[in-house]
């Protein structure tokens, strides 16, 4: 997720991307129409990343972002498994969007001002933050008791250095540092012993408690620092249509969760609830006309994904090996960051 | 072995033989101070790694167990993770119930592979059957007439590093004779279009080829003209690989003294039936080593095609470590590739060395 060495030329070819996209807008028009008639939607996924894109022993994509473009799936077509992943590399991931390899990107991509410029972020699927991995035989539990500790990191002025720093300063604490060329050699001078804790992104630092460490339970993961990093979904510029798709989809997620509404209980839900549920559900003709979906689509999208809650819970929560908590990526009212917006 | 032959009594014999053999390896490790320094010190270098490195590879090591947590306790290694995604590992993305098409496909590329190095099949004959079996492959990998469609996006894993392996070399070689005639030309247009080629891309890390080809190239091209992903790697891969063996074949070309063209000249020969029948055979049989190189590095640049986001059989490593449920035994899994990748170039490695022995360089 955060700066390795790949992204250095990922930029520079963003940029010249961004030189040559306008040509491509009058072809975008139509990627909706498109992926109705080749029956599915092409999505970016990454080559392996625990807990948010990575196929499985089958070859089936399992994961946070993989199951998000799933729900796209389903809202466009009908079908979760109406997908094809297209496993790109970090430096890949814009250009495969601009040229129309892939549909939707979701994958592990932080939003910012450039690459904005070059596709077209529709919403913010995931916010994530950096967490330090300590055993819990330390007793280290708050970074304040982390002065005079080893820290493992990546050096190189990555945005977990920075984090670090800044927790040095709010705490008035000296950490010793020892800088790895990569993420991968810090994380395993960690639970080799070298160091007394180690930084990296939150579900990351989730990822190789679960994976990495002989036993999990030994670990605790403290979040440091104040980067919020907004990951977002994706698609080309000039496709209003399909922008328009996958933010109501996205936003279909939060609302459903915020009136409890789940795979399981939809059917009772419908039943019962308001006259804004059984609308968004697909009761009232003509409500996928604006997006030229069919009028249950929010229906399929829940029955067959779950709400956000459900995703999150399944791929990266308490029913994952990663147990990362929800955070910021709860709903505002458990005072967390996400809401949905009216569906008036 | 020369103590076997020394005259002496029959039934001595056993005793005497096991003690002459005994005192000439004394000799030969502590012969001298230094020897017997060297092997004191070597000697304690393996008792004190072949050990635990046995015990971890084998004797601490979970073998088949199915539960990932008896990795999780295990202080050896971690086979039954190698076992358990053995699929994964060996074929990439490729959808579960279609495994079968690339496992024939690695079967039917190792075979014909097998039967190409008998200097008895090599006829034309052998060019068609490989052409014949490369189209099979790619109907067999990629669907149609009958099969289910899978797009190169998906293709994973052994049979991808076997294909561009085979396909980016078969196509390189002969490519790199042309090349390495070229630079030898007399026309200087030919020439120099030849040196322009092989300087600018032996100029070039292959990792920027790779991405030029799967990056840039999208962004400059019309989509309709746009080749597949996977064939602009191997575009890439043979490319260079040509530049390559080029240089390696020129060098071949210029130890064959002027006599071999004069004389080819005097009975007649044309250029191409001289360079086939004459020159090439004399010029290859002398790089043999340098050839055989070039090739075993090809084989293992293959696993840069990762970087473009090809599921190669490092990729696919990487992605099945990426498993939450699993402690990633990384060491293991790399282990286990790295054999693959050990099989195949030392086969090569063993071929090239045939080839050499087959017979003297025929001046």
């Amino acid at each position: 997720m955060k700066c390795n060495s790949l992204k250095m030329l990922a930029g520079a070819v963003v940029t010249l991307a961004g030189l040559s996209s306008g040509v491509d807008d009058a072809a975008a028009q139509a990627v909706v129409n498109k992926i109705k008639e080749r029956g599915y939607v092409s999505c970016g996924a990454s080559q392996g990343v625990p807990g948010l894109s990575r196929p499985d022993e089958k070859g089936y994509y399992r994961g946070f972002d993989s199951d998000i473009c799933r729900t796209f799936a389903v809202a466009l077509l009908g079908d979760k498994d109406k997908i094809r992943y297209v496993p790109l590399t970090a430096g890949q991931r814009f250009p495969a969007l601009q040229t129309g390899e892939i549909d939707i990107l979701s994958r592990t991509s932080t939003i910012t001002y450039s690459r904005d410029a070059v596709v077209r972020f529709v919403w913010i699927n995931l916010y994530d933050t950096d967490g330090l991995l300590v055993r819990k035989a330390d007793k280290i539990t708050e970074p304040r008791l982390l002065d005079g500790k080893t820290v493992c990191l990546q050096g190189g002025g990555s945005l977990t250095e920075k984090a670090i720093e800044e927790t040095e300063e709010e705490f008035g604490i000296a950490m010793k540092k020892v800088y790895y060329d990569s993420t991968i050699q810090a994380r395993d001078a960690f639970f080799g012993g070298r160091c007394d804790s180690y930084v990296t992104d939150g579900t990351a630092a989730a990822g190789q408690r679960a994976s990495v460490a002989k036993n999990p339970a030994d670990y605790d993961i403290i979040k440091v620092g104040h980067a919020a990093e907004p990951n977002g979904v994706a698609v080309a510029r000039g496709d209003d249509q399909l922008f328009d798709v996958v933010r109501w989809t996205m936003n279909a997620l939060f609302w459903a969760e915020a009136n409890g509404i789940t795979s399981q209980n939809i059917d009772e839900k419908l039943a019962s609830s308001s006259a804004e549920v059984k609308r968004v559900l697909g009761e009232e003709a003509g409500f996928g006309k604006p997006l030229g979906l069919d009028d249950k689509w929010a229906y399929n999208v829940i029955k067959q994904m779950g709400n956000y809650a459900e995703i999150w819970d399944r791929n990266l929560g308490k029913d994952s090996p990663l147990k990362v908590e929800r955070g910021l990526n709860a709903l505002w009212s458990d005072g967390g960051l996400n809401y949905p917006f009216p569906w008036e | 072995m020369k103590a076997l032959s020394l005259p002496m009594p029959a039934e001595a014999l056993p005793r005497r033989v096991r003690f002459t053999a005994l005192l000439r390896l004394g000799k030969l490790l502590f012969g001298t101070p230094l020897n017997g320094l060297l092997t004191v010190l070597f000697g304690a270098m393996l008792v004190v790694t072949v050990p635990p490195m046995l015990r971890w590879l084998i004797i601490d090591a979970v073998l088949f167990d199915p539960d990932p947590d008896a990795c999780r306790e295990a202080v050896g290694a971690c086979w039954s993770f190698v076992y358990a995604k053995s699929g994964q590992l060996l074929f990439g993305i490729y959808p579960l119930a279609e495994r079968w098409r690339p496992a024939i496909v690695c079967l039917v590329i190792l075979a014909l592979l097998g039967w190409s190095v008998r200097p008895a099949s090599w006829t034309a004959r052998l060019l068609a059957l490989w052409i014949a079996t490369l189209a099979f492959i790619v109907w067999l990998m990629g669907g149609g007439f009958g099969l289910a469609e899978v797009p190169t996006a998906s293709w994973g894993g052994l049979p991808v590093t076997l294909i561009l392996t085979v396909v980016a070399i078969g196509i390189a070689f002969p490519v790199g004779i042309l090349l390495a005639l070229a630079r030898r030309s007399t026309m200087p247009a030919v020439r120099i279009g030849a040196v322009v080629l092989i300087e600018s891309v032996r100029g070039l890390p292959l990792l920027s080829i790779l991405f030029v080809a799967s990056i840039m190239m999208p962004l400059f091209l019309p989509e309709a003209l746009l080749p597949d992903k996977f064939v602009r790697a191997l575009v890439a891969l043979t490319i260079f690989a040509a530049a390559y063996l080029a240089e390696v074949i020129r060098g071949g070309l210029q130890a064959i003294s002027k006599g071999q063209y004069e004389a080819a000249a005097a009975l007649g020969l044309p250029f191409w039936p001289m360079q086939y029948l004459i020159i090439l055979p004399q010029a290859i049989r002398v790089v043999i080593p340098a050839l055989a190189n070039t090739v075993i590095v090809m084989i293992k640049n293959t696993s840069l095609v990762l970087v473009v986001g090809l599921f190669d059989l490092i990729s696919s490593g990487k992605a099945a470590l990426a498993d939450p449920e699993w402690p990633s035994p990384a060491a293991e899994t790399f282990l286990f590739i790295g054999a693959i990748f050990f099989a195949l170039s030392f086969s090569f490695a063993r071929f090239a060395d045939f080839l050499e022995r087959r017979g003297p360089v025929s001046h």
